[in-house]
């Protein structure tokens, strides 16, 4: 047998054994459908992109008298959504609570007043961990 | 005497009949329950009462899920909310001319938006996410208010 079909071999089988070896593995990069009114991205996934506009969050603010949700994403073609609430409901702070560095996060909105409806977070080991090292071209914070 | 050996024929034959279906399928005795039950009752508000004080007299219907438990009704805008919220919407205004929201707009709404008045509050939020999402408002900076 050649050496170089040796070498193939070995290198089909490593891929082979790869892939068994390997749990289900999912990255969801930001999408955003301003028709059916919904934003979603893994943040592991949107975080290693090498699109530097790319990102989606969630962000809670108050004081004493008032707080507001301001949920924000923007895919790799620089489309923008977002969704608010002034003084959200228990339902949404359950949820938003759950939220980790690696989630896949998903918000839904109501037209005409672009009011949140639905908040998903979904933690688990199919979404893409971030990655330490940052992506070439993306803004460091 | 015949009819005696009858009536005993039909006694045994009885007997026998509720022996074979008490072997094969035997009642077991009814055992001594004791239940407690806890019995809530909830007062119905009067339908036309209902009716009177319109559909978001009901808390909790799928349509306010979003939105924070029924509070009383605010108090109308003081001069310096309305005053605030006239800036607060020429911020966001200004932005939306520009067509691009900044760090500097963050801070100038930040500003303004803990003094307005809760319906001021929305009606300037409503006008941001609106621009963004017809993509009329470029996001330079990630909205901090």
């Amino acid at each position: 047998m050649k050496k170089s079909s040796v070498v193939g071999l070995v290198l089909l089988g490593s891929i082979f054994a790869g892939t068994a070896l390997a749990g289900v593995r999912e990255s969801r990069r930001v999408t955003v459908n301003i028709t059916a009114r919904r934003a979603e991205g893994s943040i592991g996934s949107t975080r290693n992109s090498s699109q530097a506009t790319e990102y989606i969050q969630c962000t809670m603010s108050g004081d004493a008298n008032y707080n507001s949700l301001v949920c924000l994403a923007v895919d790799p073609d620089g489309r923008t959504a977002t969704c608010y609430l002034t003084n959200p409901s228990p339902y949404f702070l359950n949820t938003l609570n759950t939220l980790q560095g690696d989630s896949m996060l998903a918000f839904l909105w109501e037209y005409p007043s672009n009011k949140c409806t639905g908040m998903i977070v979904s933690n688990g080991s199919r979404w893409e961990p971030k990655v330490l090292a940052p992506a070439s071209g993306a803004v460091v914070f | 005497m015949k009819a005696r050996w009858t009536l005993v024929a039909a006694l045994g034959g009885a007997a026998a009949v509720y022996a074979a279906l008490g072997a094969s399928d035997p009642v077991a005795p009814a055992p001594v329950v004791s239940e407690h039950r806890t019995v809530v009752v909830r007062e119905a508000a009067p339908p036309a009462a209902m009716f009177a004080a319109g559909p978001g007299a009901i808390a909790g219907t799928p349509t306010d899920r979003g939105a924070a438990p029924a509070t009383p009704e605010p108090e109308p805008p003081t001069a310096e909310q309305a005053a605030a919220a006239d800036v607060a919407m020429s911020v966001v205004d200004a932005a939306i001319g520009a067509g691009r929201w900044t760090d500097d707009d963050n801070v100038r709404l930040a500003t303004q938006m803990h003094q307005l008045h809760v319906e001021d509050r929305d009606s300037v939020m409503q006008v941001w996410a609106t621009a963004v999402n017809e993509q009329r408002l470029k996001i330079e900076a990630p909205p901090a208010f």
